[in-house]
């Protein structure tokens, strides 16, 4: 098993003058990675002003933001937005839409990685599951706000009074208590002591041993839930495993704080922690397979003969609902990540995601085997690779048609995770796309149409 | 001077699809084309007489500056570095 990816991902806070409110969100955020357990060397925190005086100190009422909000404001120095710095940066934020925009018109190329704040909290809440690696999230929610902009609702101007500061100061502290929740599942980490009496099962992700450990309160409902819904991942226990993962579900503040110091998930009930577990499960076997396997989001299903259909689309999509449809007539494989090494195809059955109306956007885990999908056999090869193309407006009737090449690759590189290590990249995307005879489109409106044309996608494979 | 700078590409029928850093930039044919001749690096004055014995002239229009606008958006989206 391949060592994970080492290198951080770099945040980059950025406003005019880099002496108020990207101070402040700097040191914020920072405290916040800390309490979630998140080391500096995984996400890295800067901040920059488009007009900054390099080495100008912080505004009094700045810092007093920060160490009212439990940050440290020593040491700060401001400095000027440089094409280095941008160049560096893996995502970067602004306050307002109007500095986001500076900062997209002085530096191009960084045009797709820059968001307002409020625009982030935005594209992930139309996400709600986002379970791939941290550095490709910039890319895909600036595909999602190319397809659906965020309109300007909340700024975070420059303050003008005590009073406009302190209201900064507490938008600033939950905005960055957020971020440090939705990717604290996502940040690879060794965690540290095993709680007592903690209860352990390993799952298999696509080849990965996976490590979960249940602590805190309410370890017991979590490890019977993590069994029933991980149900067709769960392996035997004895050997190493290639990653750990803790999750914590306690009612009580302190042991979660307790338990995301020592790198734990930690969370207030089971069906948060399944959430998240989730995700974290995902990428970190994305992470350990990165350059090893072509891994791309997508659903798949396979024959009784092994041949697997991958139905490749963006998070959000409909692929747990088409899985849903076709796992009740064919072999469930995974509803979120296709792991493919040459012709064969490893299974990811995890649990599938469902919103309900009564949980607020998170989505409740349901076990495959609770659905009643069908199990695929063990061997199995690729066959076909299908675009999805949903739309409320799509053909009633689904309509398949060949993508031309380069067209086809340039949107399955989209999908795919870590592609630029890949050792022959697009190539070894295209030597995929040729071994199944090129890739199909499939438009469609309700996900329940597209068992019509099952056949017709089995029959060219 | 402009080189070209990419990861990895792909050309099939006269068109490239380029990897630069995490993002792919599919490039029409003759973006596809100025690129090629910028692999060991060009001027614009050069690549603008290529792309016309190449495509032919383009109507009422300067070559150089059409070229100028290619070049800048290319740089924009990394395929081409200055040299």
């Amino acid at each position: 098993m391949p060592a994970r990816p080492q290198s951080a991902f770099r945040i980059l806070i950025v406003d005019t003058h880099d002496t108020g409110r990207a101070p402040v969100s700097e040191r914020l955020l920072r405290r916040a990675l800390a309490e979630h357990g998140i080391p500096a060397d995984q996400i890295r925190v800067t901040s920059a002003g488009l007009d900054a005086v390099d080495g100008a100190r912080i505004t009094d009422t700045a810092a007093r933001l920060i160490v009212a909000h439990g940050g440290n404001a020593d040491g700060f120095v401001a400095r000027s937005l440089s094409a280095q710095l941008v160049g560096a940066a893996d995502l970067l934020l602004a306050p307002t839409a109007a500095e986001r925009d500076e900062v997209a018109r002085r530096h191009p190329r960084a045009a797709r990685r820059v968001f307002t704040w409020a625009e982030l909290k935005s594209l992930y809440g139309d996400v709600v599951e986002l379970a791939a690696p941290l550095h490709e999230h910039p890319l895909i929610l600036a595909r999602n706000r190319a397809v659906h902009p965020v309109p300007v609702e909340l700024e975070l101007t420059a303050w003008t009074s005590d009073a406009e500061a302190d209201a900064a100061g507490e938008w600033i502290a939950a905005g960055v208590h957020d971020a440090a929740e939705r990717w604290s599942a996502l940040v690879d980490r060794d965690v540290t002591a095993r709680a007592p009496h903690a209860s352990s099962c390993v799952l298999d992700a696509f080849g990965t041993r996976i490590g979960i450990t249940c602590s805190g309160a309410g370890r017991d409902d979590l490890s019977r839930e993590v069994l029933r819904v991980w149900s067709r991942c769960i392996v035997p226990s004895g050997r190493d495993n290639d990653a750990e993962i803790e999750v914590c579900v306690d009612p009580d503040p302190q042991a979660l704080a307790e338990a995301r110091a020592r790198g734990a998930l930690a969370f207030a009930d089971v069906p948060q922690a399944l959430h998240h577990l989730s995700s974290a499960v995902t990428v970190r076997a994305i992470d350990r397979h990165a350059g090893n396997f072509v891994m791309l989001h997508a659903a798949a299903v396979a024959s009784r003969d092994g041949d697997v259909i991958g139905f490749i689309a963006p998070s959000g999509t409909g692929k747990t609902t088409l899985s849903r449809v076709l796992g009740a007539h064919h072999g469930y494989v995974t509803d979120e990540t296709l792991a493919i090494a040459g012709d064969r195809v490893y299974a990811y059955p995890k649990p599938l995601s469902v919103i309900t109306e009564s949980h607020q956007g998170i989505k409740l885990q349901w076990s495959p085997d609770s659905l009643d999908l069908a199990v695929p056999p063990a061997d199995l090869r690729l066959s076909r690779l299908v675009l999805l193309d949903r739309r409320p407006d799509g053909p009633v009737s689904p309509v398949l048609e060949d993508v031309p090449h380069l067209r086809g690759i340039a949107e399955l590189a989209e999908q795919t995770s870590y592609l630029p290590r890949l050792s022959r990249m697009l190539h070894t995307l295209s030597d995929t796309v040729d071994s199944v005879g090129g890739l199909t489109r499939l438009s469609y409106r309700e996900a329940s149409t597209v068992l019509t044309v099952m056949p017709e996608l089995w029959g060219a494979a | 001077m402009v080189v070209a700078s990419y990861d990895d590409a792909l050309v099939r029928d006269g068109e490239m699809l380029a990897l630069v850093g995490s993002e792919v930039v599919l490039l029409s044919e003759l973006a596809s084309a100025l690129v090629s001749y910028a692999r060991s690096g060009a001027s614009v004055a050069s690549l603008a007489d290529s792309l016309v014995a190449d495509f032919g002239a383009p109507p009422e229009a300067d070559p150089i500056a059409l070229v100028s606008d290619l070049v800048r958006e290319l740089l924009d989206h990394g395929v081409l570095r200055a040299a």
